[in-house]
Order: structure tokens, then sequence, then C-alpha cells
């Protein structure tokens, strides 16, 4: 890699983490979480968080996690008081209204996840606030004004727009978002702001989307006949004719694409995910502060292709090593039958929880080196004359977003 | 410059005003750090007291010093060796080396919090989430348990041909003498119980061998069972231990727990959108003590109405005793591993409610006739898609 060869000026942005201490923390950090049953989560978390600010440096000097464990803890007790009442709620009704026909049981589920989506959005803007005040830089803290139940409204506003419009609304939804984010947000008493539009972005989003729902028309067109026929057998069935048979036959005849799918999607999500980073974050400005995100997708591809394509060798890799050791240990009735099936089951079960943590190391860690090498600020000086906020900070950590399994570290 | 302690050490200081970096000396003595300006210009000090170390002091990296309380910092060069600044500034202020954020007091707090989160979640499983299940299950009205019972009933029939070994669509058996017999078999059992429990019986045709109670008086019982059983007084302590889940309301009981108990481990794992492997695990070890509670009062309701009906209640211990065997750990090979006297269940019989069995059974008669048996076994010759209509449990 050849990204901080920039002159012998140092880069203005570097993430510098280095992988091995940081997968000593992740192993510590799962190995404790398990046998916590969970609870040293919020520690665990807290760690790989200050892990990850130290080793971002802004201008030379690294960001600083100043949140605690414990902050997290109370925040979780604390949504367990709004959550575990509203789930309560939600099993009884569900329980009374079990065998109703009609309506009612559909309406109450409607109701439960309507709320719960709600809440998730409520719980993204007060996550952000939480970690904004739980960072500094220079001795100076960043923040978060706005209304979680503002943002949350915004969201959820525009997420029904992008689900009846199938997804054409897309773009706004992540523009309106994003504005109320950065408009909020500040570094000390100094505000940034976020001047994008969607209209940029919505032909490079249609330029994403219509491959993808050209391929799903595609294959439903060529399906067409297999589903319905499937819809024909189900209602027979329902009517109790055996059709069990008719049933996997047609199954067999369906045109499975299933990679096609993933790769497609894969290829043009990855695209338009760092248009959309660039163009995003090159609206941001703080002051007479801009910033200019360069990160190209060759690279983001390359990342993606090199890690998936290990991952991929190893499982095939691990699977052959698996066969010959089956034939070697005398088949499946031999004497080392059962070990050898708990072994394998045990070298799978580690190999995917190896695999989050290795997507750290080998994914998330090169795409942060390589998005804070390749972003610039313009007129850094100004941010000598920031000064600090006295806004009051949250006391307590995200437990909401915790609970409802927001967002990653 | 002033006089005494050691320094000046040249610093870049962040004085938690501004975001402006200013180079400084500093001095180090016992009241703490003195702060200079270029030319000497005394422009702060921290005292002692309040100093800490931002980050954990790591060789060749400079010293992140700070003043607790605020995020106002001191960076200092560190080349280590002889008069290192970590070993200075511990002279000075011990307590420093600690973490800024986490006071003894936040400690005990947490800890606190813990203790009284751990005590409270002990109770609720022990104590509240059994009684509340009663209770709730006390209240509930019987047309919303029987409600409940045909729902499950019909998602039951509807699962039973995705098990191994099932290939056809699960029916009931429908033929009116043979469930006449379990009726009157029923209404021996549970004669003189007062109140007297709503039964609805059913057998549906399916190879598993299996017997299971559902809110709302329904007791199903698998056609394989009827096939297994190898007399009729192991059909009568099966339906008699089915009869008391029934009387006892575990079914609904068991609907409120599970729900409670599936509340309670998303609340500590923290997860309220499911989908975790712990939680599974964790839900069914709690679940599975609390049926085997269920399954020894069953038992013992078994045990009383089989002796007051007279029916020979070893029964029982016979069919348990044959599935236990049946289900020895190299069962699987013997029997190619698709053994369809597996007793689908999750309270298999064990040694102990064997042994209470052998201890308490003390009737001596049969169950029904010989002729009654054979109607029984062969009522699976009719079949219909809709539950038939429920015996009613004559005989008494």
């Amino acid at each position: 890699m050849t990204e901080t060869d920039i002159g012998a000026a140092p880069p203005q942005v570097a993430f510098d983490g280095p992988r091995g201490p940081l997968f000593g923390l992740l192993v510590r950090n799962l190995l404790l979480t398990v046998v916590t049953l969970g609870i040293y989560r919020f520690w665990a978390k807290t760690r790989v968080r200050r892990f990850f600010w130290r080793h971002t440096k802004l201008l030379g000097e690294p960001l600083e996690y100043v949140g605690t464990g414990g902050e997290l803890f109370v925040g979780f007790l604390i949504a367990i008081v709004i959550l575990v009442p509203l789930s309560a709620i939600y099993s009884l009704l569900q329980f009374f209204t079990l065998g109703v026909p009609g309506v009612v049981p559909l309406a109450v589920d409607l109701a439960y996840y309507t709320i719960i989506l709600f809440l998730i959005q409520i719980a993204i803007h007060r996550m952000r606030r939480y970690r904004l005040t739980r960072t500094a830089w220079r001795g100076v803290r960043f923040g978060l004004d706005g209304s979680s139940v503002r943002y949350a409204l915004i969201s959820f506003g525009w997420g029904i727009a992008t689900v009846l419009s199938l997804g054409l609304a897309s773009p706004w939804l992540r523009v309106a978002t994003m504005r109320y984010f950065f408009n909020h947000a500040r570094f000390g008493t100094a505000g940034l702001s976020l001047d994008a539009s969607a209209r940029w972005l919505f032909p490079r989003w249609l330029a994403v989307g219509a491959p993808f729902a050209l391929s799903v028309a595609l294959y439903a067109a060529l399906n067409w006949s297999v589903f319905a026929e499937i819809v024909a057998l189900n209602a027979r069935a329902q009517e109790g004719a055996e059709v069990g048979r008719a049933l996997s036959e047609a199954g067999a005849r369906l045109v499975h694409w299933p990679l096609l799918f993933i790769v497609l999607g894969s290829i043009l999500g990855v695209w338009y995910s760092v248009v959309e980073f660039r163009y995003l974050l090159g609206r941001v400005t703080l002051g007479p502060v801009t910033l200019h995100a360069g990160i190209g997708t060759p690279f983001v591809y390359r990342v993606y292709v090199v890690f998936w394509g290990a991952v991929l060798a190893s499982f095939l890799a691990l699977g052959g090593i698996m066969a010959a050791a089956g034939q070697f240990g005398g088949g499946t009735g031999g004497p080392l039958a059962p070990a050898l099936a708990g072994f394998i089951v045990l070298a799978f079960f580690l190999f995917i929880v190896l695999l989050g943590i290795l997507r750290t190391l080998f994914v998330d860690v090169t795409l942060l080196k390589r998005a804070c090498a390749t972003l610039t600020i313009g007129n850094p000086a100004a941010l000598d004359d920031v000064l600090q906020a006295s806004a009051d900070l949250p006391g307590h950590g995200e437990g909401l977003a915790d609970a409802l399994d927001v967002g990653g570290f | 410059m002033a006089a005494g302690g050691s320094g000046p050490y040249p610093a870049r200081y962040y004085d938690g005003r501004t975001a402006r970096p200013q180079d400084v000396a500093i001095r180090i003595s016992g009241d703490g750090i003195s702060i200079y300006r270029a030319g000497s210009v005394f422009i702060a000090s921290w005292s002692a007291a309040r100093l800490v170390l931002a980050e954990k002091p790591r060789p060749g990296e400079p010293v992140r010093i700070g003043l607790e309380g605020t995020t106002a910092r001191l960076i200092v060069g560190n080349p280590g060796g002889d008069g290192d600044i970590v070993d200075v500034l511990l002279g000075v202020a011990p307590r420093a080396a600690r973490r800024i954020r986490t006071s003894r007091k936040a400690v005990l707090r947490v800890a606190g919090w813990a203790a009284a989160a751990a005590a409270a979640g002990t109770a609720i499983v022990l104590v509240l989430i059994p009684l509340l299940a009663e209770q709730l299950a006390a209240q509930t009205p019987p047309a919303l348990k029987q409600r409940i019972g045909a729902a499950t009933l019909e998602q039951i029939v509807e699962l039973i041909p995705y098990l191994p070994g099932e290939d056809q669509r699960a029916r009931f058996c429908a033929a009116p003498d043979g469930l006449a017999v379990l009726g009157r078999l029923a209404g021996r059992i549970s004669s003189d119980l007062a109140p007297a429990p709503a039964l609805r019986l059913s057998v549906i045709d399916a190879k598993l061998v299996n017997a299971f109670a559902l809110p709302g008086g329904y007791v199903v019982v698998t056609s394989g069972l009827l096939d297994a059983a190898e007399s009729p007084e192991e059909v009568a302590g099966v339906l008699a231990h089915e009869i008391g889940h029934a009387a006892y309301a575990h079914p609904t009981q068991a609907i409120f727990r599970t729900t409670a108990v599936s509340l309670l481990i998303s609340a500590v794992i923290g997860d309220f959108t499911g989908g975790v492997l712990i939680a599974g695990v964790a839900e069914w070890a709690l679940n599975s003590s609390y049926t085997r509670e269920a399954e020894r009062d069953a038992d013992r309701f078994a045990m009383a109405r089989l002796n007051a009906a007279g029916i020979e209640g070893r029964g029982l211990e016979r069919f348990f005793t044959r599935l236990m065997e049946e289900a020895e750990p190299d069962a699987d090979e013997r029997t190619g591993g698709d053994d369809p006297l597996r007793f689908l269940s999750t309270h298999p019989p064990t040694a102990e409610r064997i042994a209470y069995i052998r201890e308490n059974a003390r009737g001596a008669g049969p169950a029904m006739t010989g002729a009654d048996w054979r109607k029984l076994q062969s009522v699976c010759r009719e079949k219909s898609a809709a539950p038939p209509p429920f015996p009613p449990l004559a005989g008494s």
C-alpha cells in the first residue's frame, strides 16, 4: 500500500491502529463477553472505541474517547425499563388475540413493529449524541444538539416514502437524515453543516437500482409459471390434497440465482456507498473548514475481493481437510466418528466466530486507514479558534441503541 | 522561572477552552504541575490531587496528562530511561495512574446496580414467573383458552408432516367406537374430580410416539403411541399423566411462562430483536427446569387417579422403561437412526420418575376389556381432516 508517501509532510488525517494488539483485544472481549453472559459487552465496546479513537489522528493529534463502560451499562438498564413493559404488553396482546380471525392479530404486530422501528430511529440519534459528547480532540469535546424525536419523525416519514416509491426516494431519506445529523453536530461551539442535495445522488442511485431491478424482473419472468404452479399446489394443500411430491418437483424446476443477486448487489452497492460517502463528506463544513474525501472504488473492491476470496478458499480448504480426515478415520461408522464429528463442528464454529474478528481486522481497519489517508482538510488553521462548549452532557450511555441492536462499535 | 521540582519539560498544552495548541514548558513539583509559556510567563497550575494519565503510558510515545473533570491535556515527550516523566509524575501524584473515568463511587454504583439486578433476576425466575403464570392462567377465560388450544392443535397438525419419518399430512383418527373407548377411559380417570375438567380428546395419525395437553383441556394422543403401547394400562397411564397437566392448567401456564422467560433473557442479553444463540440455550435451560416440576405434579396426579380408579399403575412404568431403553446412546445405530419409538418430548422419562411410579402404583385392575382395546387400537381406520366430535367422558 502506498497511502503514506504523500511527500514528507505528515498526513492531515491518519489511522495507525496496529492489527496485532487489536486482535488480542477483540479475542479477549469475545471471551469475557461469553463468560459473563453478555454483560461485559459495555466495557468491551468501550475498550474497542478507545483503541479506534486513540489511533485516529487529525493534524497529528489523536481523538480521545472519554466514555465509560459504566455509562453504557446504566443506559442499558434504562432501556430495559422502557423495552420490557413494551414487550410484555405486546406478548399479552398477542396471547389474547391468538386464534382471533381477521386483521386484529396483524394490527397488533404492525403497531408493535412500528413502535420498535420508531424507537430504533430515536436510539440512533441518541447513540450518535453519546458518542460525539464522549469524543474530544485537542481538549475540546464534540456534541450533538437537536431532538431525537424530530430525527425519528424525519427518518420515519422518508422511510415510508422510500417504501411506497419502491426505493426511489432512498437518496432523499439519506440526505434528510444526514443533514439533520450534521447540522446539529458541533465541535466545541462550532457547528458543522451539510450542504448536500438528493438530486445529485438520484441519477447515481438509479444507475445502481435499475440493473438490480431489471435482473429481479428477469428472474421473476423466468420462474413465473413455476411460481403460479406452487401457489396453485398450496391452495390444493389447504383443501387437504397430498401435494408434497408435486411441490418438491416444482421447486426443483425453479431457476436459482442466489449467487448472482449477492454478487450483483455487492458490486453495485459498494460502488454507490463509496460515491455517497465521498459526496456527503465533501459537502460537510465547519465554518471555513472544509473536507474532501478521496477514497476510490477500485481500492474498496480490492479489499472485499481479497478478504472474501481468502475466506472462501480457507472454508474450502477446511472442508477438504475434514473430508480427508473422515476417510482416514474410517468413515461415518468408524470408532473415531463421534470425536471427528465434534471436531468438525467445533472447527466450523470457531471459523464463524473468528470471521467477525477477521472482518474487523482486514476489512474495517484497512478501509478506515485508506479513508483517513485520502481525507483532506481545507483551511485547518481555522480549527485553532474553536471554543469549548459548556452544554450539558447526557449522563448515561446509549442503552436503547444497544438493546435494539443499532450500530457496530 | 519558578524554582523547585523537576523540569522544565517542553510540552504541548490544550487548555480545555479552545482547540488551539500551545507550546509550553512545565515543571513538576510536590504541589503539581506549573505551566509556562515561552519567556517564563506563568499561565496555569494543575494541582497534584487532580492529575491523571489520560492514556496508559506506552514506551516511546508522548505522555498525555489530564486534569480530572476536564478535557484539558498536556502532552509531554517521554524518552524514558532515567528521569522518566511518568515516574516523576507518579512520584508527586501516585493516584494519577488510575483511570480518569472510573471513580470508586462509579464502580460501587455499577456493582450495586449489577448485584440488585442479579437479585431481582433470581427472584423473578424463582418466584415471580411461576406465580404470575399460575395467576394469569387461572384468570384466563375458558373461551380464550379453548380458542388458543384449537389454534395450537391446528398448527401442530400442520407441522407433523415436516418431522423426520412422517410422510403424510397428519389427520385426526375418527372411528367413533375407538374414540368412545378413549372417552370412557378418561371419564374413569377423572371421575369425582372437582371441578370436573372439560377434556377435549383427540387422536392424531402420526408415527411419532407422543401425547400432550394444550390449553382449553385439549388432550392429544398420537396413533404412534397407541401402536407402541403393549397393553391398555400403558395408554391409561399416559392419558392420566396428560389429564393431570390439563387439570393443573400447565399448558396455559407454560405459554405465560415461556413468554416471561424469553422477555427476561432478551433483557439480560440486551437483544430485543431476537436470534442470539446464547439466548436460545438459556431459555431452554430455564424452561426445562420449570417443566421438570410440572412433570412431577402430573405423575403424582396420574398415580392418585389410577389408584382411585383401580387401574394398574405400573403400565406407565413399563412404558417409560421401554422408552428409556430405546433412548440408550447406541439405540440410534441399532435401529438405523430412524426410530419411530423415540418419545418426542421436552421431558423424557427419567429413573427418578420411574422409581416414583413403582413405589406409588397400587391399582391392579385392567384399564378396559380386550374388545375395547382392539377398538382403541383401530381408531385410525377412519380419518378426517378436521377434528371429529370430542367423545363424551362417560363411564363414571
